[in-house]
């Protein structure tokens, strides 16, 4: 059944596919004989990075495009003479004079970083790139690294997750927490790539802090709607994050000591202008003062991550980048238990441009998680309990530049996943425990995909494509058959796991369940005038794996697990419209975006879920859908000596599950109506700047208590319906003052340094993290507790480099 | 400096701070509650009934619903003392046996079903010293050896605790933990030794045990306890009403026949 059904559905996929392509092919021919192509890559001066996304004007034909994500661009135009400006936020502005007579040319640009004082800004008249306004891109963000270092963070470490949960449609899974949603979806709904490479848990000290080094970060973009089809695998939305390719013009060291954690980055050349290498390192170390109190003497918790990177230009057409990634968390009390994690990933890449048109991107990408629990209460009590998955990916894209006009992406990935989802072992030879591994799983993950980006006239622009994948649950492996056919079943109203009749083994290499899907996506942008755009965008996504997370917070102890016979995969549609408008020479951009996203199987978990080391996870687990939906403002001013953002955001989140209250609609527990954020950056001199931020969120929702009752002495909570009260609104205002170094004029340095002071929730407000009830055990009275984590948090770094 | 630092990682980081506040919670049903245990000790049998009250309502005493008529295979059940129906003297629980619970309150029916399952046998307890370890002092435990055949699953309830002379003069002290196991994994047919891994007594101690064989409903019920007991807050389960298994109109509680041993060992 399921094989016929993929066969049809595959049929018509396939026909989509050669259908959409087809109706470019005009293109392919009418564009090949007439012109010449201008092509290479766009660097930063200082230091040779490619940089991503910078906008590339052709003034006489009032065309263009832009750079890709490894800094490459192309244009093909007809043979003349032209005048090519390239402008990325932070860079001067730079214009080419180009004569394409007869011939391909390779240009490849460096830039400048823009280092312009109050009064020059002022008087400057290079005006800002209208991209925003023009792109088919919508939904998306794309921050400067820069920007980010100037945003107060708590305990000062730099964080590009925390700095997003600024923007709109984009919130924090908790107070100071990285975890992050976008537009109403669930925490693993967010696909999260570090150099290509799948970061399965992108966060350090339970969630506080993220996994993604600051210095060691080049660029990152997220989507949250109109996901473009190169993309694939999570409901709601991408953050695509690129690791810095180390400075090809000299050597530098850079670093930074702060009260979290310490860090260094190396970097250099490995042949001048054409290899470099980077190696980032970052500990936390709270740690060295735990032996102080005789509390926490015995306590050890401690992060650490490294990342490297080295590239080599092999020649004018082809460079291979090599970047791994590896941290750990480390927590424990003592020989009494320990808790430990960490991602691994390591990614190879090679790029090679076949001619100015046609670009490639080769790689082959290795991702880990691991998770470990030890208990160690007595010497014939202890074990240590393991979780892991592990990828490993080959993925080939390709860019056709066929016209500035037009151009098409398409391409394909692989991947094979290995699930381990619990393995205990006994610590010594005495432990009553005895070892048990459950079966592992593993899967294979393919996908193709081809998007065409069409300007049809100067005001319309469209970027259509389809992503077709499959998921497929391969042998060695098993599978349970249930009383009534379902994992899990209604009594008394109450969800229960079926009893399982029999259990299927499947043989090495065996394809038992194979899932595929169909993913349009689309986006159109209409240009009213040079400053005003509306867009619209539509797209369909397909995840085939699914977090398991026993508890309200992630403690480390969630796992991924892949969909199978009884965990569908889970589908969002989702539309958006949104109206663009810049001011002031597009120094100031504003943007209204409305959304609607409807989700189906989304994996809700039992009440009192038994999961841990629990091979029938599906008897666990109960399928529902979600509808979300909002309006998202936005005003940013992104050069000059003030920059900043305000935002407003206005949203709903709901569920539906069987056999969760009482199968009615409900709140998602992150639901938050309003949601404004500000954001302001000001340059008061070259030596000093101030920034501020201000968040206010609706409180978040919670179960709330009817009554109580006595069983065995003991008073025992009845709980209203799920999530339908709500905790006080969550605000809280953060600053920071950056203090350059003294700078003589005329005086040349060789090294830069600076210290940041900042103060997290400046006027300490206890925002509550979760309310629980509880009878107090003194005065036997019930209670409603709030528990708060972050009240007024200063913090000072101090940062170098030479 | 670095005692600052501490002090300051100290406040921020590792006590995350609790505060108790108002909350406007809904309005809230009364509802029955049963606790109605089935046991093989005679004249342990009972069927408690009381109401819930509202979550804040800290000065009520528990309302005792003495007016029900409760049957139990039949059998009547007549109140006693404090909302608690108790069969004719001389009842015991027969281990195989269905017990299907009546209840008849206010024009409303409740039901419920439950089978007395056989505990597994325990043959013999011993205490046990054990050197310091770990967190652990040094001290006695206590072990048992049994033996199991039962299948297919079955589950048990042990609650243990000690009896001091000197601290606790005379009364039972049992520990606020519940321990709930089931015999999937164990070694059936064959005699087993379990040594209780956290208990450390001392000379003159007695321990207690009382082993309860239950069945999957109480299981989950019992499970669901715990939970909310040691959840809470952030890192917690996400909370949920106990898992019932008392059909009817607005009911709460559990109905539960098991099979029981207790045992009290004196450390020598």
């Amino acid at each position: 059944m399921v094989a016929t059904l993929h066969s049809h559905r595959m049929k018509r996929i396939v026909w989509l596919i050669i259908i959409t392509l087809s109706a470019t092919l005009p293109l392919f021919t009418s564009a090949q004989n007439t012109k010449h192509s201008i092509s290479g890559y766009v660097k930063d001066a200082a230091t040779g990075e490619e940089l991503i996304g910078v906008t590339i004007l052709v003034k006489e034909l009032n065309t263009g495009t832009s750079s890709n994500v490894y800094g490459f661009y192309s244009l093909s135009l007809p043979d003349g003479a032209y005048n090519l400006t390239f402008s990325y936020v932070g860079f001067s502005v730079k214009t080419i004079p180009v004569n394409l007579k007869g011939g391909n040319i390779t240009l490849n640009v460096e830039l400048t970083e823009d280092k312009r004082t109050l009064k020059e800004a002022v008087i400057t008249t290079d005006k800002a790139d209208a991209t925003n306004v023009e792109s088919t891109k919508m939904s998306v963000v794309k921050m400067d690294i820069k920007e980010v270092k100037k945003i107060p963070i708590l305990l000062g470490e730099v964080d590009i997750i925390k700095a997003i949960q600024l923007l709109p449609g984009i919130q924090a899974a908790g107070d100071g927490n990285t975890l992050f949603i976008v537009r109403g979806g669930n925490v693993d709904h967010n696909l999260v790539q570090l150099d290509e490479a799948v970061v399965y848990n992108p966060t350090h000290v339970v969630g506080f802090f993220s996994v993604f080094n600051g210095d060691a970060i080049k660029d990152f973009e997220i989507y949250k709607g109109g996901i473009p089809a190169n993309y694939g695998g999570r409901l709601a939305s991408v953050l695509d994050v690129r690791m810095r390719d180390g400075n090809a013009k000299k050597f530098t060291a850079q670093g930074g000591i702060g009260i979290l954690s310490s860090r260094l980055t190396l970097e250099g050349p490995i042949q001048k202008d054409k290899s470099s290498f980077m190696v980032s390192a970052r500990r936390s170390y709270f740690d060295v003062f735990f032996p102080l109190s005789s509390q926490t003497k015995d306590v050890t918790a401690y992060f650490y991550d490294v990342n490297m990177k080295a590239n080599f230009t092999l020649s004018s057409k082809d460079k291979i980048f090599i970047s791994g990634y590896f941290g750990r968390d480390v927590l424990g009390t003592g020989r009494l238990f320990g808790l430990g994690w960490g991602n691994q990933t390591f990614t190879t890449r090679w790029n090679h441009i076949f001619n100015p048109k046609l670009f490639s991107n080769t790689s082959l990408i290795f991702s880990r998680y691991n998770y470990n629990f030890d208990l160690n209460v007595a010497r014939n009590l202890n074990f240590t309990r393991t979780n892991n998955i592990t990828d490993y990916t080959f993925k080939q894209d390709f860019n056709y530049y066929i016209n500035p006009k037009n151009a098409i992406k398409f391409g394909g990935v692989f991947t094979h996943h290995t699930f381990e989802p619990g393995e205990i072992k006994p610590i010594n030879s005495e432990s009553i425990i005895l070892a048990d591994k459950l079966p592992e799983k593993r899967a294979l993950d393919y996908a193709v995909y081809a998007s065409h980006n069409s300007k049809i006239t100067t005001r319309l622009s469209v970027e259509y494509g389809a992503r077709f994948s499959v998921f497929q649950n391969i042998g060695k492996g098993r599978s349970f058959n249930y009383l009534g056919n379902e994992p899990n079943a209604l009594n008394n109203g109450i969800l229960k796991p079926s009893t399982i009749l029999d259990t299927i083994n499947y043989g090495s290499g065996d394809i038992y369940n194979t899932f595929t899907g169909f993913e349009p996506r689309a986006a159109v942008t209409y240009v009213l005038n040079s400053k005003t755009s509306v867009k619209a965008s539509y797209n369909r996504m397909f995840q085939y794996m699914h977090l398991i997370q026993p508890t309200l917070a992630s403690t480390g102890q969630e796992f991924w697990t892949p969909s199978d016979k009884y965990i569908k995969p889970q589908i969002a549609d989702q539309v958006a419209l949104g109206y663009f408008k810049n001011l002031m020479d597009n120094q100031i951009e504003i943007s209204v975006e409305g959304y609607y996203k409807w989700m189906q199987n989304t994996v809700e978990l039992i009440d009192d879920a038994d999961v841990q080391f629990n091979e029938a996870v599906e008897s666990n687990v109960t399928v529902g859908k979600g509808r979300s939906y909002g309006l998202e403002f936005l005003l940013r001013k992104q050069r000059g000596n003030t920059t900043g953002w305000v935002s407003y955001t206005l949203s709903r989140s709901e569920r539906k599950a069987n056999g969760v209250n009482n199968n009615e609609w409900y709140n998602f527990r992150f639901d938050r109506r309003h949601y404004i954020t500000a954001v302001l950056s000001h340059d008061l001199s070259k030596r000093v700047s101030v920034s501020g931020n201000f968040i206010y969120a609706t409180g978040d929702t919670y179960t709330p208590a009817l009554g109580y009752y006595e069983f065995e002495n003991q008073r025992v909570v009845e709980y209203g319906k799920r999530n339908s009260a709500r905790i006080p609104a969550y605000h809280r205002f953060d600053v920071s003052l950056t203090l350059n170094r003294k700078i003589i004029p005329g005086k040349v340095y060789k090294n830069e340094s600076n210290w940041v002071f900042s103060i997290y929730n400046l006027y300490g407000r206890r925002n509550p993290y979760s309310i629980d009830f509880r009878t107090n055990p003194d005065t036997g009275k019930n209670e409603a507790v709030k528990t708060y984590l972050f009240r007024m948090v200063p913090s000072v770094t101090y940062n170098f480099k030479f | 400096m670095k005692q600052l630092l501490y002090i300051l990682f100290a406040v921020v980081i590792l006590s995350s701070c609790e505060q108790v506040i108002d909350v406007d919670l809904p309005p809230n049903t009364v509802k029955l509650v049963v606790e109605g245990q089935i046991s093989t000790e005679t004249d342990s049998s009972f069927v408690r009934l009381t109401k819930s009250l509202p979550y804040f309502d800290n000065t009520s005493a528990t309302p005792l619903v003495t007016n029900a008529q409760v049957t139990v295979n039949g059998v009547n059940f007549l109140h006693d003392t404090l909302g608690i129906y108790r069969p004719a003297k001389g009842y015991t629980g027969v281990t195989g046996t269905l017990y299907n619970l009546n209840i008849q309150h206010e024009g409303n029916t409740y039901t419920s079903a439950s089978v007395l399952e056989p505990l597994f046998r325990i043959d013999t307890i011993i205490p046990v010293f054990k050197n310091e370890e770990a967190i652990l002092e040094s001290g006695y435990t206590v072990k048992y050896i049994g033996f199991d055949s039962r299948q297919p699953v079955k589950y048990t309830y042990v609650r243990f605790g000690f009896n001091s002379p000197e601290v606790e003069n005379g009364i039972d002290s049992f520990f606020d933990f519940r321990v709930l196991f089931d015999n999937k994994n164990s070694v059936l047919n064959r005699t087993f030794e379990f040594e209780i891994p956290f208990l450390r007594l001392e000379s003159g101690d007695t321990s207690l045990l009382i082993f309860r064989s239950i069945d999957e409903n109480t299981f989950k019920f019992i499970n669901a306890l715990n939970n909310r007991d040691n959840g809470g807050g952030p890192f917690g389960t996400p909370p949920a009403n106990l898992p019932s298994n008392i059909v009817g109109k607005d009911v709460l509680g559990i109905f539960s026949a098991y099979d029981v041993r207790r045992f009290r060992t004196r450390i020598p």
